[in-house]
């Protein structure tokens, strides 16, 4: 049986179940009757509650503003970001339910600071985590929580701003793209590899030469903007 | 986050998932963690050299020789060149209408040498003036974003001349650790073995030569047909 039929059977039992699939540069989160629906933000630009703790040990603030001008600096598209209030309130793991309820429809960024809260949510280690809440009919995105891990020094190995940035893409709705350092996995150089300063800032790792190349955004991270919100 | 399972049990965990937990049945929650160099997957060097253990100490500039968004639609890096000498194989349209000036499209299908049309092989466009600047996408979604097995649809490529490659996404488990590929692909992609290989035009088939070359050449509101690929998968 191709894997293809299931969701659609799933389908036929309830009109909201939640499929996602995804392409290169994009996320496609729902099949019905054949037909994808992107994954997609209601309206631009999208305004952040931050979290009022630091990240990193510093300005988390001044890294999510840098963050949004680099999305906002692309052509062709509407501004991601709006405004940026900053709580007063440190969030932290014994704090974050209460903080950061589940679709909300606040979208909140909040900086981890000892990595405790992504560790509670089964993913202890990883650099950041875009979380997005969508309606499944229709694509439209409902809330966004951005967790950036503050417990990982920003370094060459795993910049900070460059993961803000990678998971914003992420709740405006892009997926991971193999551009980059390993291109077909099992280790094996493939051709054309690309310069790692221009590798994509939505590849799924940190930039192993460096990755404070991941802070500008690249061509195809630019493809995936303009096709979900292109003129 | 990413489910990293294989398809069969991704299906099964939405299952689970809609049983479950039907109280979420108007939305879904989705994550997608950014992570460290795995262990199992070496950084390869670009320039081909094997492994990169570590990165450089010394601070880079992101800069210095990155094409760069602003200046990628309109055809920076691109815009030259000719193409390919006996080019006939693949045909110029001016449909779909691209939506961004400068950009045009580039479409086709990837098969296996059988004749399977393969979906989740990674189909990449690279300038041959400024390599880096690639922009790429799956087979098996076209245009419209409809899936259609085998068919690709880069959209949004800058105008320019363009070599055009695909790489199999490994369909061993492994692939799906860490996160590496969204699901549309974990669940979609080909566990078809076979070399990466540029679009050589009229001479593509299961046996050729995986490094001949047929450049194509993008231009301003049109799209780029039957760039098609027959794997080298030996079957």
């Amino acid at each position: 049986m191709n894997i293809r039929y299931l969701p659609i059977l799933m389908i036929m039992l309830s009109p909201f179940v939640a499929i996602q699939n995804s392409s290169a540069y994009h996320n496609l989160n729902n099949i019905f009757e054949s037909t994808f629906v992107f994954r997609s933000l209601p309206g631009m630009p999208v305004n952040f509650e931050v979290d009022g703790g630091t990240l990193g040990g510093g300005n988390g603030l001044t890294i999510v503003q840098d963050a949004c001008d680099e999305w906002d600096g692309l052509p062709n598209v509407p501004n991601f970001c709006g405004n940026l209030n900053q709580l007063e309130t440190d969030i932290t793991s014994s704090n974050f339910d209460s903080i950061v309820p589940q679709n909300d429809g606040v979208n909140t960024i909040v900086f981890d600071e000892n990595g405790s809260i992504l560790a509670d949510l089964g993913v202890p280690g990883v650099l950041g985590l875009g979380l997005t809440t969508f309606n499944t009919a229709s694509g439209l995105i409902t809330d966004i929580t951005i967790l950036i891990n503050g417990s990982i020094p920003s370094s060459a190995s795993a910049d900070l701003l460059a993961t803000v940035i990678h998971e914003m893409g992420h709740t405006w709705g892009f997926a991971h793209v193999p551009i980059g350092g390993i291109n077909t996995t099992n280790s094996v150089d493939g051709f054309d590899r690309i310069s790692p300063s221009a590798i994509p800032t939505m590849y799924p790792f940190a930039i192993p030469q460096d990755d404070r190349f991941g802070r500008t955004l690249e061509n195809d991270d630019l493809g995936a903007a303009l096709l979900n919100y292109g003129p | 986050m990413k489910l990293n399972i294989k398809k069969y049990l991704y299906s099964i965990l939405v299952l689970f998932l809609f049983l479950s937990f039907s109280f979420l049945a108007a939305c879904d929650q989705r994550e997608s963690a950014r992570q460290v160099n795995p262990d199992n997957a070496p950084p390869t060097n670009p320039d081909g050299g094997g492994p990169i253990s570590t990165p450089p100490d010394s601070p880079l500039n992101p800069g210095d020789d990155t094409p760069g968004p602003g200046g990628s639609p309109g055809g920076s890096g691109g815009g030259g060149g000719t193409p390919g000498d006996d080019d006939d194989d693949d045909v110029v349209t001016d449909d779909p209408t691209p939506p961004i000036a400068g950009t045009g499209i580039i479409r086709g299908m990837v098969q296996s040498s059988g004749g399977t049309d393969l979906n989740g092989v990674h189909v990449r466009a690279v300038n041959v003036d400024n390599p880096n600047l690639q922009i790429s996408s799956f087979s098996g979604i076209d245009c419209d974003l409809v899936l259609l097995d085998g068919e690709f649809c880069i959209q949004n490529v800058p105008a320019g001349t363009y070599r055009i490659l695909i790489e199999r996404l490994d369909g061993s488990p492994a692939a799906f650790q860490n996160n590496r590929y969204s699901q549309y692909i974990s669940s979609e992609i080909t566990t078809l073995v076979f070399p990466d290989e540029y679009w050589n035009g009229a001479n593509e088939s299961d046996t050729d030569d995986v490094m001949e070359i047929e450049t194509i050449v993008v231009t301003d509101g049109m799209t780029v047909m039957d760039i098609n690929f027959i794997t080298n998968d030996g079957s």
